[in-house]
């Protein structure tokens, strides 16, 4: 049996007097590629912002294979392995393509190997292998912010990949994507998680029905179930929150 | 030596230093002396332009040490002349610590008589002070319009320190008769030499993996700390920098211009250095050089020609510039040559949103 990369144990998040993460317990195996769900408000986006070291956790533990990390900076959190991807694609909007990769690429992090730094020819191929994963080989000498709304997604996809993490977060990736570019990307997502850890927050069911075959559903700050897409579909209290009456399969 | 630019940039940096070079020969001592002033402002805008234009933070509290590194030069050749000129000084004692009841220079300011020593004790002490100022501010993660104010607070506080202990500072008055090095050919170039060794190694800094971080900062700094970047740290490096880049400019400046008063280290200065580098294009480091020499030429030329009404004019064409190019003269000019090259390239040239800059709250 597979052990697991991220345990998270009673973890209760306070802001504001509001309990946003409520006693949550969440444990994701080596290699899994597992899909959170919820409706608005139930912590999803939080629970990652905890987990990256936005916000420090209100009491609980987070462990990183069995090293906790809960509360430490978000650099020495980065440095243990763990990338996140932000909903609202956050890319370097006057840089070129290849300069965002640039800044994602793994290594150099302090101020002084970074004045040293110079990116060899080992670098560029490796950043030009992940552009041509992304379809964005083509634009790599083109400023970000010349990029379309699933374009600069990608863009960020790719850097976070750049980064090369053992647990790659993805919060609504699909978030503002057509039709054709969510296919893309739920290919995309799926070849990922053939070499590391992915978790993905996602609302569009259609699209967590074409990657997931683990889903946590999280509601008002708990996990309320999880399971397979079926289970999940199936549970009678999910379709209740999730919407109102209506059932989670139709809430796309 | 390619000074790190692109080559078809580069004949005109070597032209531009040159004719800055033959200047004095055509131009007589007081265009000389006057244009040794402006590159201690540029160099001034340039180490702004390191901390706003490419990393995003807004500081008004840049004078600060341009001032500082000033101050310590004036002081020390105050001292010096006092000692050595009994005919003007008979007591041997600057004459503001005479009339504030002084009878000999305090023990501590001794060492800085020798010029050798205070020169670089002022760079020092400038770099000193901005890293325990940044650490301060970027640790405590103070950012956008806050930095601003603090940064202010930070000009005014020093400001108001000189104008108080004018026993030591010289007050309100400043320092004045401590002989200068203007009509000095050699000091003209001294500064011109020093301006393009800052030119150089702002551009190593900027082209730089670290200058791509900075910049990364400069577009979203929440980003680069999940890419695990330490961004406090960037920034206090890159401060502490420009920091001492301007207390080189500023003692350059007080040893040429023969006296210094609180308006070389107040608000006043720091936000002229803003609309300099504003007007020549924040971001990209010649703007720095064009912005300064052209404001401060106008602003020249004009008040000779116009008494009263060249502040006016000046106002006008910043508000010119910033109204119709928002990236500045030089962001303006690079970005149609970059527009130019795509289509040449023949590729359709994509929609241009006006560059943003420093954002008040990072995104996401």
């Amino acid at each position: 049996m597979a052990s697991n990369i991220l345990e998270i144990r009673d973890l209760v998040n306070v802001a504001s007097g509001h309990t946003i993460i409520d006693h949550l317990g969440l444990e994701i195996e080596e290699g899994e590629l597992r899909v959170l769900v919820g409706p608005n408000g139930a912590g999803k986006t939080t629970l990652i912002d905890v987990i990256t070291g936005r916000f420090k956790p209100t009491s609980g533990q987070i462990m990183f294979r069995g090293r906790s990390i809960g509360g430490r900076p978000r650099h020495e959190i980065y440095a243990a392995g763990i990338s996140r991807k932000f909903q609202v694609p956050t890319v370097y909007d006057n840089l070129t393509v290849f300069e965002n990769m640039s800044v994602g690429l793994r290594g150099h992090r302090k101020v002084f190997s970074s004045l040293t730094y110079r990116i060899t020819s080992k670098a560029a191929a490796q950043i030009e292998e992940v552009l041509a994963r992304i379809n964005l080989l083509a634009r790599a000498g083109d400023e970000a912010h010349t990029l379309s709304h699933g374009e600069k997604q990608w863009l960020e996809i790719g850097m976070v990949l750049a980064s090369d993490p053992q647990l790659f977060l993805l919060d609504e990736p699909t978030t503002g994507m057509t039709r054709d570019e969510t296919t893309k990307t739920a290919e995309l997502i799926r070849d990922i998680a053939r070499r590391r850890t992915v978790m993905v927050v996602e609302h569009d069911m259609s699209f967590v029905r074409r990657i997931a075959h683990k889903i946590t559903v999280m509601h008002q700050g708990k996990k309320l179930t999880e399971g397979s897409v079926r289970e999940v579909e199936n549970h009678p209290r999910v379709a209740e929150v999730y919407l109102g009456r209506q059932k989670i399969s139709e809430a796309t | 030596m390619s000074l790190g630019l692109p080559r078809r940039y580069l004949a005109l940096a070597v032209l531009v230093i040159g004719v800055l070079f033959v200047f004095p020969f055509y131009a007589g001592d007081f265009r000389m002396n006057q244009l040794g002033l402006f590159l201690c402002f540029v160099m001034f805008a340039l180490s702004l332009d390191l901390i706003w234009g490419f990393t995003g933070i807004l500081s008004l509290g840049n004078a600060v040490y341009f001032g500082g590194g000033a101050y310590f030069v004036a002081l020390s050749l105050k001292l010096k002349y006092a000692a050595t000129n009994p005919a003007r000084y008979g007591s041997g004692i600057p004459d503001f610590m005479e009339w504030n009841g002084l009878t000999a220079v305090p023990v501590w300011m001794r060492p800085l008589e020798n010029i050798w020593f205070a020169a670089p004790a002022g760079i020092l002490a400038m770099g000193l002070l901005a890293f325990v100022f940044g650490f301060i501010t970027f640790k405590r993660h103070i950012y956008g319009v806050y930095c601003a104010v603090i940064t202010l607070a930070e000009s005014l506080i020093f400001e108001e320190l000189i104008i108080e202990k004018q026993a030591y500072t010289g007050g309100f008055n400043g320092i004045t008769d401590y002989g200068s090095y203007s009509s000095n050919i050699n000091f003209y170039w001294v500064i011109l030499a020093v301006t393009v060794v800052f030119f150089w190694l702002a551009r190593r800094i900027t082209t730089s993996h670290f200058g791509m971080i900075l910049q990364s900062i400069r577009e979203n700094e929440l980003r680069s700390e999940f890419f695990g970047f330490e961004v406090a740290n960037y920034k206090i490096f890159v401060f502490t920098v420009a920091a001492m880049m301007s207390a080189v400019a500023g003692g350059l400046y007080a040893a040429l211009n023969g006296i210094i008063s609180h308006q070389e280290i107040g608000p006043l200065l720091s936000v002229e250095g803003v609309i300099w580098v504003a007007v020549g294009g924040r971001g990209t480091l010649i703007g720095a050089f064009v912005g300064t020499i052209l404001i401060k030429g106008a602003e020249s030329l004009l008040s000779e020609q116009f008494a009263w009404m060249w502040g006016l004019l000046v106002g006008l064409i910043f508000i010119l510039v910033i109204v119709l190019m928002p990236d500045g003269i030089v962001g303006t000019l690079l970005r149609r040559a970059r527009r130019r090259r795509a289509l040449a390239a023949g590729r359709a040239p994509a929609y241009e949103p006006r560059a943003t800059g420093a954002e008040d709250t990072p995104t996401a």
